[in-house]
């Protein structure tokens, strides 16, 4: 298993918990169940704390991808100055892809921004993708 | 004489299994674990006799929400099903997916 499906899988997973309790939740709210999961101080805690660490992947993933596309290398042996060449396609993709994901999000689930952090939280996932692709393939690793 | 008051076996289904939790706490609990180990049990030996390998992770994410979506609706009306019953099938049901969203392929290194 490498990097990037460790880290797509430990974000899938934590999405998936993210997504379980807020349905579970609210279907006892929509249905009026006695016994409803928000009662449960630990679940909706871990929840809450969940969504905080999604928001932060997200900012962190913007931040280290950012840094990676401005990144600069000297000229050696076999590596061009800046290294752009390998750095433009996949910046440019990832607007592409958030507009994608964006479009396709809003007309599913609409506006409302209790789905949002799932939007967030891929769009995350897709810019550390690319500027782990980037950084792998420019540095000979093996990318996967 | 018997070991729990016998159930009124005429008045529906509904019936008869509100009487049967309330004379035994535990049918309810018995219920869910039925259900986890049918589809799990019978998910992978399914695939295990079609495909030659089975995938449990997902047979085991697969059984828990399964189970979830059971628990859920026991839960309403006049709840057959406590809070922390609730609480420990979903939390299994995460830990499956972790372990799902975790494993490797089959022909992955």
């Amino acid at each position: 298993m490498g990097q990037i499906k460790f880290i797509s899988g430990l974000l899938m997973a934590s999405l998936f918990a993210i997504a379980l309790i807020g349905f579970a939740v609210n279907f006892a709210n929509d249905n009026f169940s006695p016994v409803n999961i928000a009662s449960d101080s630990e679940l909706t805690g871990v929840k809450g704390s969940m969504e905080g660490d999604m928001q932060q992947f997200y900012l962190d993933s913007n931040t280290s991808s950012g840094a990676m596309y401005e990144s600069t290398i000297s000229t050696q042996t076999e590596a061009t100055e800046g290294g752009t060449s390998f750095k433009v396609g996949p910046a440019t993709a990832l607007t592409t892809g958030n507009r994608v994901l964006s479009t396709g999000f809003k007309k599913i689930f609409g506006s409302d921004g209790s789905f949002s952090i799932f939007l967030t939280a891929l769009i995350g996932m897709l810019g550390l993708i690319a500027a782990l692709f980037i950084w792998k393939a420019w540095k000979g690793g093996q990318v996967d | 004489m018997a070991i729990y008051q016998e159930v009124n076996l005429t008045g529906g289904m509904d019936t008869a299994l509100i009487s049967t939790a309330t004379s035994v706490p535990a049918f309810p609990i018995m219920i869910l674990v039925f259900v986890y180990l049918t589809i799990l049990i019978g998910g992978t030996t399914s695939q295990k006799n079609k495909g030659g390998n089975a995938d449990v992770p997902m047979w085991a994410t697969l059984a828990g929400l399964g189970t979830t979506m059971v628990t859920l609706v026991m839960g309403l009306g006049i709840g057959l099903v406590s809070l922390g019953t609730t609480s420990i099938v979903i939390a299994i049901t995460i830990m499956a997916g972790f372990w799902y969203f975790l494993s490797r392929g089959r022909y992955e290194q």
